[in-house]
């Protein structure tokens, strides 16, 4: 077991303790990078690693020590991390420590794992890390199974958005793991250290960052693959955290996406025109509202009572009236018109890029018109559970045909709005 | 009787007049101090900016800030340009030190008449400082009043408007009465109000919210005595907790 001098970095150290059947000066062909996997998942992990790379040269970077014996190929780095333990997506500390220790070990790609889940089969960790194909791959996510259940946020917001604004048709832009080539992480290590600098938890956007740089993306099905879990009570400061992060990059990288590009939307036939804002009452059904519906509905219901004088200051009139009719709306027959929740989102997008509102009270403003969103797709879901996943695929379409909308409204954010 | 009428009108047009001469070189002062200062803090405004643009500050400045913060030097300047701030800054600056210059000679040509220097220069400043203190209060309790209102919303209390209210109302009586008790009006009375008002809207807030909440008070109360006995664990029975209902629904 060699010992190497400890390569000091600007967030944390990476002690080369071990390697195991060859020169630790080789070049490796994948780095792995766990982020911060609890003991027993990480032996876990490295077991799967070992079946699915036997024969290949990877090292491996992990807050834990070095499994004791270490499998032939592998070699081990530990690294003393400023990142925050237990996070549950990869965070801006993980992808500049990661492109730190890919800079290190001339790696050409990195594999960042960030969820201990029993998805890391071998079969799996190979399918995410084969990058052969016509073109080089710079960026491979993964996925569930098409009909797995998948979070709301990611259905509502972070998927749609993406695949409007960076033509990125990436079911997941929040990665909680990613293959990623040396020059993609280059880069995210780059935008990852000024982000760290402000906070080690800061999440980044790999997938719109690698549509602005042209990079490849490939997305993956696994089967059995799950998404952490974070904490429902944190639900709140969650929500916020994830809708500001996404906000602030969209408006970082405006001018990529504002720019005319070829970029047809593809839900055209799907659903009716933009003029449409106004949403005709879907047909009453006479399945019965669960309570959960229920409650969410009330919640909606005494928000348009309280907020109407915030939102007024957001939304233009068209989406208020459409808001005032849904506040009114039976809850048998509840539903946020995809049209309409992609207006919404675009105009608190600008809004928080305009500061119309303290950028707290405009994402605590916009917390209960996600729940009327989560309402009205919980009532499709229980009305249909086609209709439920009709209704995602929907959402997504709306916002790409509203996307002209967002980019005269950042343009001339001071013209009427209907 | 006419003559001596006639006399004291003449004395006290004559005193007017004098206390007016006396009084306008004092303004003619303070304005020209005042735009003197202004003209100096336009043309150090407009030579700092030339020299911010010709630098590229604004790029400098952004390039090394980093991202995904929500306070940054941009965010708090006019149009997201640190440079437009920083020349305001001087400009606003130079203007200030105009006032304060031309309040002094303003005081300084009272010197012989100290009386309405007394009563008047402390009372301009007590007033400042009160309007100030109004200002202030007011930013406060919309900010206040609306975290209050968000928050609520989002904890699903249904009082969430009444209590973004009471909170409101709360922080501007606490400022009428810090300008009132600043510009030393009414006294003790005001201290009174005050109390009675302040200790009203928190003893109007407290009921509301207590009895709003009773039900949920109720149900909370219900389900610990509803919970059934749970037997002490023993080794061949550990004690498990039963799992709690969970929604259907997953955000994240």
């Amino acid at each position: 077991m060699a010992t190497s001098p400890m390569l000091e970095t600007n967030h944390a150290s990476v002690t080369t303790d071990s390697a195991a059947g060859e020169s630790s000066a080789t070049t490796p062909e994948l780095l792995v990078w766990l982020a911060g996997q609890p003991g027993e998942a990480s032996a876990l992990t490295v077991s799967a690693l070992e079946a699915a790379f036997a024969g290949s040269s990877i090292v491996v970077i992990s807050p834990e020590p070095a499994p004791s014996p270490l499998p032939p190929g592998m070699r081990w780095g530990v690294r003393h991390t400023l990142a925050p333990q237990g996070a549950w997506v990869l965070t801006a500390t993980d992808f500049a420590e990661a492109a730190h220790a890919a800079r290190d070990y001339d790696a050409p790609y990195a594999l960042l794992l960030g969820s201990h889940g029993p998805w890391a089969t071998p079969g799996a960790l190979r399918k995410l890390a084969d990058t052969s194909g016509d073109r080089p791959v710079d960026l491979v996510t993964p996925r569930p199974m098409p009909g797995e259940e998948q979070g709301l946020v990611n259905a509502a917001l972070l998927y749609p958005l993406t695949r409007a604004l960076f033509a990125a048709d990436v079911h997941y832009p929040l990665p909680t793991d990613a293959l990623l080539s040396r020059r993609l992480l280059e880069r995210l290590g780059t935008v990852a250290h000024r982000s760290a600098s402000a906070a080690n938890d800061a999440m980044l956007w790999p997938v719109s960052e690698a549509a602005v740089a042209g990079c490849h993306i490939r997305e993956v099905t696994l089967e059995g693959y799950t998404l952490p879990h974070p904490p429902e009570s944190t639900f709140n400061e969650l929500f916020t955290a994830v809708a500001a992060s996404l906000f602030a990059d969209i408006e970082t990288k405006a001018s990529y996406w504002q720019r005319a590009r070829i970029f047809a939307p593809t839900g055209a036939a799907g659903i009716p025109s933009a003029q449409a804002g106004i949403p005709h009452p879907p047909p009453t059904s006479a399945v019965e509202v669960s309570p959960e519906v229920l409650e969410l509905i009330d919640n909606f219901r005494l928000a348009y009572k309280s907020l109407q004088e915030l939102w007024s200051l957001l939304l233009p009139p068209q989406t208020l009236l459409a808001l005032k009719r849904l506040s009114l709306a039976p809850p048998e027959s509840f539903s946020v018109a995809p049209q309409v929740w992609a207006r919404i989102v675009y105009d608190f997008a600008l809004a928080y890029r305009l500061r119309t509102l303290n950028r707290g009270h405009l994402l605590g403003a916009f917390t209960p018109l996600y729940m009327a969103w989560v309402a009205s797709h919980a009532r499709a879901a229980e009305v249909d559970p086609a209709s439920a996943a009709q209704m995602m695929t929907e959402t997504a379409q709306a916002f790409e045909l509203e996307r002209g909308y967002v980019v005269a409204r950042w343009r001339w954010p001071d013209r009427f709005n209907p | 009787m006419g003559q001596q009428i006639g006399s004291a009108l003449r004395q006290s047009m004559h005193r007017v007049v004098l206390v007016l001469a006396n009084f306008l070189p004092g303004i003619a002062a303070f304005l020209l101090a005042v735009v003197f200062f202004t003209l100096i803090g336009w043309g150090l405004s407009v030579l700092l900016r030339r020299v911010l643009v010709s630098v590229r500050f604004d790029e400098r400045l952004a390039s090394r800030q980093p991202i995904n913060t929500n306070a940054s030097v941009a965010d708090w300047s006019p149009s997201h340009s640190p440079t437009l701030l920083a020349s305001r800054f001087v400009f606003w600056g130079c203007v200030l030190i105009g006032v304060a210059v031309g309040l002094s000679a303003f005081d300084a040509s009272y010197s012989a008449n100290s009386t309405i220097s007394i009563f008047l220069l402390p009372y301009v400043t007590h007033i400042t400082g009160a309007v100030l203190i109004v200002l202030a209060g007011s930013i406060l309790a919309r900010f206040l009043a609306r975290s209050v209102l968000i928050g609520a919303v989002n904890a699903q209390m249904q009082y969430a408007r009444f209590l973004s209210l009471g909170v409101k109302w709360l922080v501007l009586v606490l400022a009428g009465a810090m300008a009132l008790d600043h510009l030393q009006v009414g006294g003790h009375i005001v201290e009174l109000a005050f109390g009675i008002l302040f200790g009203g809207i928190v003893l109007t807030l407290a009921l509301a919210i207590g009895l709003g909440s009773r039900d949920l008070v109720t149900r909370s109360i219900e389900r610990n005595i509803d919970r059934p006995f749970v037997a002490k664990p023993t080794e061949s029975q550990p004690l498990t907790e039963p799992e709690p209902a969970r929604s259907k629904l997953r955000h994240f």
